[in-house]
């Protein structure tokens, strides 16, 4: 009897794929939104945000009952959007064991489709989960900031991210993460949710048509990467070949991480999507220096932005750590997956499902 | 370059071998702290600022009204409250948030001493960007 290793793989990823969505609907259909329970909040009824306020003040936080009272009265019309809020009947620990359960197969996805966490994160979860958009690219950061620390040591040491190439590159980026970040907080919620949507059709469409180049031919350096000693060697693990490379273009593709970072900064994306052809298809590093030094990337210019998010009170750890968890763990399981499965299949579906998600983060920013 | 030269360049340099090792440390550390800090906040060994079951009709709403609502402060205020249940957990979560700093701090000084003064400016000025963005002067305009 034999085993038929590439359709099992095939099949496999399908299953996978198959369950992702089926989590996703779930997970949708569980929202409050969805259970007709949406309760527009009138001023007088958003008095136990207040005393929640003030009860707290006094050390001890309690608002059960007013706000029981707040959705006992009647809906009122033509309310500010600003007041709607969702009421949610669901224990206080079904959102985070369904984050880590959800972000435990997204790991896994993200990684045989050779995406970061963040780019899948930030547009399902602020689609498909109740939590604001301010925490969700919070949470967005940490999570692609684990990730990053996670990978960076063994990067490093291999020699596939290069401190040379990734030092001038990231002190850009994270500068205009910094700024990115705060014009993402300081933008109204509609405008940042309908630019998220259109920053996820972007990378959808540029996942799909990017053909990357594993060793891009550099003839001459130009005189921003000699100066900057953007060059290097690095031994090829599958054929034992010894690779040297050298970067050009530097200048350009310096100039292109300014808006890498504030679109980091601002949609708390991470930016591996874009580090790479970057890195790859203008610069001329070879794919797995590209690939390792992004990842190694994310590491510095997460944090800056993942700062100003924390400093704003953005990150709610109940929602946080799961998250991180989860992608972590998936990740570990998506490396073991990587060697069976087939990685194609998995990275379309992924580029179906940024499709989608763009698509409803647009439409959901511009309130229809 | 020689064949030596090209062996020699193949292997990480001792500063970026010594970033590894900080960070994985630091990283290792980071995530046992986190795990710990969350243990005793989801188990309620700890009382948090804002109780749990609160929080499913907060974090619906934006990060200025979470913060009004829950007295929750901005910038490094979370540290006089570190002993609640939640707050604890950015202890985890700000050094992971830091560890890149100190990588670089430790960078610059074994660029330094290896003479390399452009790359070690560089991480000079990377650890004042990230020192500028973990100081919480830089508040965004509520939403």
């Amino acid at each position: 009897m034999t085993w038929d290793t590439h359709a099992a793989s095939h099949s496999g990823a399908k299953i996978l794929f198959v369950f992702f969505v089926l989590l996703l609907t779930t997970v949708y259909l569980s929202g409050p939104a969805l259970a007709g329970q949406t309760l527009c909040l009138s001023q007088k009824e958003a008095a136990p945000m207040a005393e929640l306020h003030a009860t707290n003040q006094a050390s001890a936080l309690s608002v059960a009952d007013s706000t029981k009272s707040a959705s006992s009265q009647e809906p009122q019309p033509a309310q500010p959007a600003q007041a709607a809020a969702p009421v949610d009947n669901h224990p206080w620990w079904f959102w985070p064991v369904s984050l880590l359960f959800f972000c435990f197969i997204l790991g896994i996805i993200a990684v045989m489709a050779g995406v970061g966490g963040g780019v899948l994160f930030v547009p399902l979860v602020s689609g498909f989960f109740p939590f604001h958009l301010d925490f969700v690219r919070g949470a967005g950061l940490m999570v692609a900031l684990a990730g990053a620390l996670a990978a960076g040591p063994g990067l490093l040491r291999r020699n596939f991210a290069n401190l040379r190439l990734a030092l001038p590159v990231a002190l850009i980026a994270s500068a205009c993460a910094i700024a990115g970040a705060m014009l993402g907080l300081a933008l109204p919620t509609s405008i940042v949710q309908t630019c998220l949507g259109v920053t996820i059709l972007g990378i959808a469409v540029l996942l799909l048509l990017s053909k990357n180049s594993v060793r891009p031919v550099v003839n001459k350096q130009d005189a921003v990467g000699i100066a900057l000693g953007m060059n290097g060697v690095f031994l090829e693990p599958s054929t034992g070949e010894v690779v040297e490379w050298k970067t050009h273009r530097t200048l350009a593709g310096l100039l292109l991480f300014i808006a890498i970072g504030i679109m980091a900064g601002m949609f708390g994306l991470g930016a591996g999507w874009a580090n790479v052809p970057v890195l790859n298809l203008l610069m001329g590093a070879p794919l797995k220096v590209a690939v390792g030094t992004s990842k190694f990337l994310l590491s510095i210019t997460d944090t800056s932005a993942a700062w100003v998010y924390m400093n704003q009170g953005c990150v709610i750890p109940l929602m946080a750590v799961p998250s991180i968890v989860g992608l972590m763990l998936g990740s570990v399981v998506g490396v073991r997956l990587l060697a069976i499965a087939k990685p194609k299949f998995i990275r379309y579906m992924v580029i179906a499902v940024l499709f989608f998600s763009g698509a409803k983060a647009l439409l959901k920013g511009l309130g229809w | 370059m020689t064949e030596r030269d090209l062996r020699q360049e193949i292997k990480a340099s001792p500063a970026q071998l010594h970033y590894a090792d900080t960070l994985f440390y630091g990283a290792l550390f980071g995530f046992v702290l986190m795990l710990i800090t969350y243990t005793l906040y989801v188990f309620g060994v700890l009382t948090p600022q804002i109780p749990l079951e609160e929080l499913p009709k907060l974090w619906t709403q934006s990060a200025a009204a979470y913060r009004a609502a829950g007295d929750i402060p901005q910038g490094w205020g979370w540290l006089a409250l570190v002993n609640k249940g939640d707050i604890c957990n950015f202890i985890g979560i700000a050094f992971l948030a830091a560890l890149t700093i100190l990588c670089f701090l430790q960078l610059a000084v074994n660029l330094a001493r290896r003479g390399q003064w452009l790359m070690m400016t560089i991480a000079l000025l990377e650890v004042l960007v990230l020192c500028l963005a973990a100081s919480g002067v830089l508040v965004a305009g509520a939403h």
